[in-house]
C-alpha cells in the first residue's frame, strides 16, 4: 500500500462498562457507512453468537472494516473492534486494544462512570491509545450529563471539552463521532522491519479450518506466500487473506496497518497461540512483536457429561472452544462418581457459565459442573508449597502447615446511599475495606480486598442486590493471605463421593455440608437399609441426614393382567437404575448430582 | 416357550353397583340390562372361539367387576355358557367373586347347581368409617349368612377379601377385622394392602399409611390367621392347608389361561393378549393387544413372578413349566438375591425370605 493509503487507516475499539451501548453504537457505524444494508440488519449485528444475541451481551471481540467518507472529503478505512464489557472478558479487550491506535470510551448517560469504564479506560491508557470519550444514551429521560462530566473529570482526568455526546439508539452525534475518529486517532505507523503481524484472536471454522485474526504492523501478507509463526517456529503457506465486512471477505493482500484475517495450511487448532507474530518465512523479522501477558484462569471446576457416552464429543468440542477462547483451560480428569471429564479453568463465574452454555448448547450435551475452586497455596509440614485447585488433590490435614488463599482488590462504584450495605457485605464476605473516595456528590468508589473465592461464589450478585443494581465492580488479583481453608467431604453410607467434595472456608463448612446433606437426602430414593449422608472435615462429621428408609417394596395385587403392567414398570425403573452411580452400595441417581451441583449455596 | 392349550378360564364381568374410590379395575358402576345382554351375547361368541384352544379346564374364575351384580337370570345364563362351551376337568375349581350386598340365596343355589365350588366375597373392611374412607358402599353384614348358605348348597370353599393399611386404620381396627373374618370360618383369606392407584378417586385425596403401620399389620395377619390355621402362601393370600386358590397359583406359576370379557388377559405360554378395557370397544370386536417375549425372557418372567409365592420355585417344577434351568437362566441374579437376604436357595429350589416377600419388587426386578 502506498504511504498515502496507510494515512487514511484508523484502527480503534469501542470500550465501556457492560451494557453502555458499544454494540449498538457499532450498529450505527455500520449503517452510517453502508457497510451493512438496512435489509440484513438486526440489533447488535456483530454479536454473532446465538448466546450473545439471547443474553444481549458481547462475549467475544468482533472486528469489522468500514469505509468512511469524512467531512474533510476524504475516504477513510476504519477497522473497528467491538469489545465485551464484562469483567471476565477484559482479556478480550486488552487483546483488541493491541490491534488499535485509538479507543472510543462510552459512558452511559444515566449510569455514569462504572467500574469497568475505569478498568477498560486504564487498559487503553496503559497501551498508549488515543481515547475519545463519549457520553452515550443522551436520549434517555434519566440522562444526567452534569454527573457524567463530573465523573469523567474526576475519575478519568478528561476535561469536559473533549467529551462528545451521542445516542446509539437515535443516531444523534454519530456522524460527529465518526469524524472525530478520523481526526483524533492517529494512522498506524510502520517501519521496514520485514513482515510483522500480530495474532490477536483465532477461531475454528468448520469449513475453512483455523482462521487467525491479524493486525499487520509491517510488510504485506498475500496468498501463496510462505509465512512463519515466530514463537511457534512453524512455517506454512497462506491460503487466503481478507477483511471482516463483517463476514469474512477475501482480499488480494493485507497491508501495513490493516486488520484482517489469515487462513494458512495449518490445520491443528492447538498450533496457533494468540499473541504470536506472523512473519515471512523467507525473510523472517528479527524479533517478535510484544505478545500478550498469558492469562491465568482464576476459577476452576470439573466439567462432566451427564451421559458418559458424550465424553469424546465433549473432548473435541472443548478443544475447538479453546482455540476461540485462549483463557479457557481444560485438562482431562476423572471422577469415581461422574466418570471421565475435564478440569477446567476460567477467568470468572460468567466465563464459566458461558463456556458451559456454549458447550451444552452448540453441541447439545447435558453437563455437570463441580463446585468452583480457586488456586490455594498449601504449605506442607515438610516446607514445600503445593498449588491446589481441586479438592481431590488437597493433602491430608495432618500434612498441612497452613493454607493461603488468593485475594483480589476490588473497585466498587455505587451511589453513596448504599455504602453501609456494601460495607456490611464486604465484611460478611471476609473482606477488608481499604479506601473510600467520592466520585461526585452522589457516588462513592470503594476499594476493598476480598478473598477471590467469595467473588467467585456470589459476591457480585449480592452487590447487585444491596445496591439495587446500581453498584458495579472491577477487580484484579492481589496476592495471597493465610486462610482457615478446609476440604469438605460428603459421605454416602460412609464412602466419600468425590464429585461433592469442595474446598471451603471453615466458617462456611457447616452451612454448606448441611445444605448438601439435605438435598442429597431428598434426591436419593428411599433405601432398604438405613443410609446416612454426612459432611466431614478432616474425618470429623459436621452434618448428617438419613436417607428415607424403605420397609417394603411390594405390589399388593398381581394377577393375570397385572403382570405385564408390572414388568413394564420395573423395566423402566431398571433403565433408570442403569444411569445411577453406585457409591457405598447406594444407587445415586443423576438427579441427585444435578440437585447438589446445580444448587446455589442457599 | 411355545403356545399350548389353555388350562384355565377367566371371565371378566365388568359391572358393579357403584364404583369404589380405590378401584382401578375395569368396571362400570352402573349398567342397563341391554348392556348386560349385549355383554353376554358377545361373551358367548368369544368363549366359543376360545374354547377351540382349550384343554379340559382345570379352573374357572369369574372376576370383575362384580359377577354377583348380574341379575340371577343373567348369572344363570353366564354359568350356563361356560358349561355349554367348555369341557371341565372332573376336579375343576370354579370360583365366582361376589359382593355381600348383591349376593342372595337364589344366586348361590343356581351357581352351586352349575358346579361352582368356590366363592370369593369382597368384604374389604367391617368398619363403616374405614369403608367410607375407601368409598366402599353397602354393608358386609350379610356375608356370614351367605357363607352358611353356600355350605348348605355344597360350596365348602369360600374366600373373603380384605383391605388393610387404610389411612386412619389402627392396628386394633385391623385385628378386629381379622378376628371377625376368622370367626366366619372361610377356607381362604386375601389381605391386600391399600394401593392408591393413579386415576382413581382416592389418588391425591389421601396418602398411604406409613411403612411401619403396614409392617405391623402384615405381622398381625400372620399371627391371627396363623393361629387359626391359615398360612400365607402368597404375598396377599392365606389359606387353610390344601385350600389355596388353584386358579391363581396357576397364574403365578406361568400356567395358561383364556381370558374372556373386556380387559381380560389371556396367556398361552408364549405371550399375553389383552382385551380392550372398554365395553363398547370390546363389543365392537376391537382386537386384543398381543405381546410376546423372547422365550428366555418369558421364562425369566415366570421365574420372577413365581417368587410371590411363599414356596417360591422348585427347580424341577420350573424346568417342567418352562423347559429352562433356572440356575442357568438367572444364576447370577439368584446368587445376588441370596446375598441380599431376599431369597434362600438350595439344591431343590429357591424361596423368598420374609424380607424377600416385603421387597418382592426388588426380587422381581433382579430376576426379570
Ligand atoms: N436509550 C438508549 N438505549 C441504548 C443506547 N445505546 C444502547 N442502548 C441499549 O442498551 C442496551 C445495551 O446495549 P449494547 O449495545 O448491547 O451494550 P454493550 O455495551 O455492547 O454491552 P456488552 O457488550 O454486554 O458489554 C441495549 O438494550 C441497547 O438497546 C442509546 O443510545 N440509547
Ligand atoms: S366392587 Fe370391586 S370391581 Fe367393583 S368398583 Fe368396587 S373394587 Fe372395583
Ligand atoms: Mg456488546
Amino acid at each position: 500500500m502506498s504511504e498515502n493509503r496507510q494515512q487514511f487507516i484508523r484502527n480503534f475499539s469501542i470500550i465501556a462498562h457492560i451494557d453502555h451501548g458499544k454494540s449498538t453504537l457499532a450498529d450505527r457505524f455500520l449503517l452510517h457507512t453502508n457497510t451493512i444494508e438496512e435489509r440484513t440488519f438486526r440489533d447488535q449485528v456483530l454479536d454473532a453468537m446465538d448466546l450473545e444475541q439471547e443474553r444481549g451481551i458481547t462475549i467475544k471481540s468482533h472486528p469489522v472494516r468500514m469505509h468512511f467518507q469524512a467531512d474533510d472529503d476524504r475516504e477513510y478505512i476504519f477497522n473497528l473492534i467491538d469489545t465485551p464489557g464484562h469483567v471476565d472478558f477484559s482479556y478480550e479487550v486488552s487483546r483488541s486494544l493491541a490491534a488499535c491506535e485509538g479507543a472510543i470510551l462510552l459512558v452511559d448517560a444515566a449510569q455514569g462512570v462504572q467500574a469497568q469504564t475505569l478498568a477498560n479506560a486504564n487498559l487503553a491508557i496503559r497501551q498508549g491509545l488515543t481515547i475519545i470519550p463519549v457520553i452515550n444514551k443522551i436520549d434517555l429521560p434519566a440522562a444526567n450529563l452534569d454527573m457524567c462530566y463530573e465523573q469523567i473529570e474526576e475519575l478519568l482526568a478528561i476535561p469536559r471539552e473533549e467529551v462528545l455526546l451521542a445516542s446509539a439508539k437515535t443516531g444523534a452525534g454519530v456522524k460527529e463521532l465518526l469524524n472525530a475518529v478520523a481526526e483524533r486517532v492517529p494512522p498506524p505507523a510502520s517501519t521496514d522491519e520485514g513482515v510483522q503481524a500480530l495474532v490477536f484472536d483465532s477461531v475454528y471454522d468448520v469449513f475453512r479450518g483455523v482462521v487467525t485474526y491479524l493486525r499487520v504492523v509491517n510488510g504485506t501478507i498475500k496468498p501463496g506466500q510462505r509465512v512463519r509463526l515466530f514463537n511457534a517456529d512453524l512455517a506454512s503457506e497462506v491460503k487466503e487473506v481478507g477483511f471482516f465486512s463483517p463476514e469474512m471477505k477475501p482480499a488480494d493482500e493485507l497491508q501495513p496497518g490493516e486488520v484482517g484475517y489469515l487462513i494458512t495450511t495449518i490445520k491443528d487448532p492447538t498450533e496457533i497461540q494468540v499473541g504470536d507474530t506472523v512473519t515471512s518465512d523467507l525473510k523472517p523479522c528479527q524479533a517478535a512483536l510484544p505478545g500478550f501477558q498469558v492469562v491465568r484462569p482464576m476459577v476452576f471446576s470439573g466439567i462432566y457429561p451427564i451421559d458418559t457416552a458424550d465424553y469424546e464429543a465433549l473432548k473435541f468440542n472443548i478443544s475447538k472452544l479453546q482455540l476461540n477462547d485462549s483463557a479457557f483451560f481444560a485438562q482431562p480428569e476423572s471422577s469415581v462418581a461422574l466418570g471421565a471429564g475435564f478440569r477446567c479453568g476460567f477467568l470468572g463465574l460468567l466465563h464459566m457459565e458461558i463456556v458451559q452454555e456454549r458447550l451444552s448448547r452448540e453441541y447439545n450435551m447435558d453437563l455437570l459442573l463441580t463446585y468452583p475452586s480457586v488456586i490455594y497455596h498449601v504449605y506442607l509440614r515438610d516446607g514445600t508449597m503445593k498449588e491446589v485447585d481441586n479438592p481431590l488433590y488437597m493433602p491430608d490435614p495432618s500434612h498441612i502447615a497452613r493454607v493461603e488463599e488468593p485475594m483480589i482488590k476490588a473497585q466498587i462504584i455505587s451511589p453513596t446511599t448504599h455504602m453501609g450495605a456494601i460495607m456490611n457485605l464486604i465484611m460478611e464476605k471476609r473482606g477488608l475495606c481499604l479506601k473510600t473516595e467520592n466520585v461526585d456528590h452522589l457516588h462513592v468508589m470503594i476499594t476493598a480486598r476480598l478473598p477471590l473465592h467469595e467473588i467467585v461464589l456470589d459476591f457480585y450478585d449480592k452487590l447487585k442486590t444491596v445496591t439495587r443494581g446500581y453498584g458495579s465492580m472491577d477487580y484484579e488479583p492481589d496476592g495471597y493471605e493465610p486462610s482457615e481453608t478446609v476440604k469438605l467431604e460428603i459421605l454416602v453410607n460412609g464412602e466419600p463421593v468425590d464429585a461433592f467434595a469442595s474446598i471451603v472456608h471453615t466458617d462456611r463448612a457447616v452451612q454448606r455440608a448441611r445444605m448438601i446433606c439435605e438435598r442429597l437426602k431428598d434426591a436419593i430414593p428411599p433405601q432398604m437399609f438405613k443410609i446416612a449422608v454426612q459432611g466431614a472435615v478432616g474425618g470429623r462429621i459436621i452434618a448428617r441426614e438419613d436417607v428415607r428408609q424403605l420397609r417394603k417394596n411390594v405390589l399388593a395385587k398381581c394377577y393375570g393382567g397385572d403382570i405385564t403392567r408390572k414388568r413394564k414398570l420395573l423395566d423402566k425403573q431398571r433403565e433408570g437404575k442403569k444411569r445411577m452411580k453406585e457409591i457405598g452400595n447406594v444407587n445415586i441417581p443423576q438427579e441427585a448430582f444435578v440437585a447438589v451441583l446445580r444448587a446455589s449455596d442457599e | 416357550m411355545t403356545a399350548g392349550a389353555f388350562q384355565s378360564l377367566y371371565v371378566h364381568v365388568p359391572f358393579c353397583r357403584g364404583k369404589c374410590s380405590y378401584c382401578a379395575f375395569y368396571s362400570l358402576g352402573e349398567s342397563s340390562s341391554d348392556a348386560r345382554r349385549a355383554y353376554l351375547e358377545r361373551l358367548e361368541q368369544e368363549m366359543r372361539q376360545g374354547a377351540k384352544n382349550c384343554a379340559p379346564l382345570q379352573s374357572v374364575f369369574f372376576g370383575g367387576g362384580t359377577p354377583s351384580a348380574l341379575a340371577a337370570a343373567e348369572l344363570n345364563q353366564l354359568a350356563g355358557l361356560v358349561k355349554g362351551c367348555f369341557a371341565l376337568a372332573p376336579d375343576c375349581e370354579w370360583t365366582v367373586e361376589a359382593n355381600p350386598e348383591s349376593m342372595d340365596e337364589e344366586k348361590i343355589a343356581l351357581l352351586a347347581e352349575h358346579g361352582v365350588n368356590r366363592l370369593s366375597f369382597g368384604v374389604q373392611s367391617f368398619s363403616p368409617s374405614l369403608r367410607r374412607t375407601i368409598g366402599r358402599r353397602g354393608s358386609p353384614e350379610s356375608v356370614g349368612e351367605w357363607l352358611s348358605a353356600a355350605r348348605q348348597h355344597g360350596i365348602q370353599r369360600c374366600n373373603l377379601d380384605f383391605i388393610y393399611a387404610i389411612p386412619g386404620q389402627t392396628l386394633s381396627d385391623w385385628e378386629a377385622d381379622l378376628r371377625q373374618a376368622v370367626a366366619l370360618e372361610p377356607t381362604h383369606l386375601s389381605t391386600y394392602a391399600l394401593t392408591i392407584e393413579e386415576g382413581t378417586r382416592l389418588a391425591g385425596q389421601v396418602s398411604p399409611a406409613s411403612d411401619d403401620v403396614f409392617l405391623d399389620m402384615w405381622d398381625a395377619a400372620d399371627a391371627i390367621l396363623g393361629a387359626a390355621g391359615f398360612q400365607r402362601y402368597e404375598i396377599s393370600n392365606f389359606a387353610l392347608a390344601g385350600e389355596e386358590c388353584r386358579h391363581n397359583v396357576g397364574v403365578w406359576q406361568g400356567g395358561t389361561y383364556l381370558g374372556c370379557g373386556p380387559s381380560a388377559v389371556s396367556f398361552d405360554g408364549a405371550g399375553r393378549s389383552a382385551n380392550p378395557s372398554d365395553l363398547t370397544a370390546w363389543l365392537n370386536r376391537a382386537p386384543p393387544v398381543r405381546e410376546t417375549l423372547p422365550a428366555h425372557e418369558q421364562a425369566a418372567e415366570i421365574l420372577a413372578f413365581g417368587m410371590r409365592r411363599t414356596v417360591g420355585w422348585q427347580w424341577q417344577d420350573f424346568q417342567q413349566r418352562t423347559g429352562c434351568d433356572a440356575r442357568q437362566l438367572r444364576g447370577d441374579a439368584l446368587a445376588r438375591l441370596a446375598k441380599r437376604g431376599l431369597l434362600t436357595s438350595d439344591a431343590s429350589g429357591a424361596r423368598p425370605t420374609r424380607q424377600g416377600m416385603l421387597f418382592n419388587d426388588d426380587v422381581i426386578m433382579e430376576l426379570l
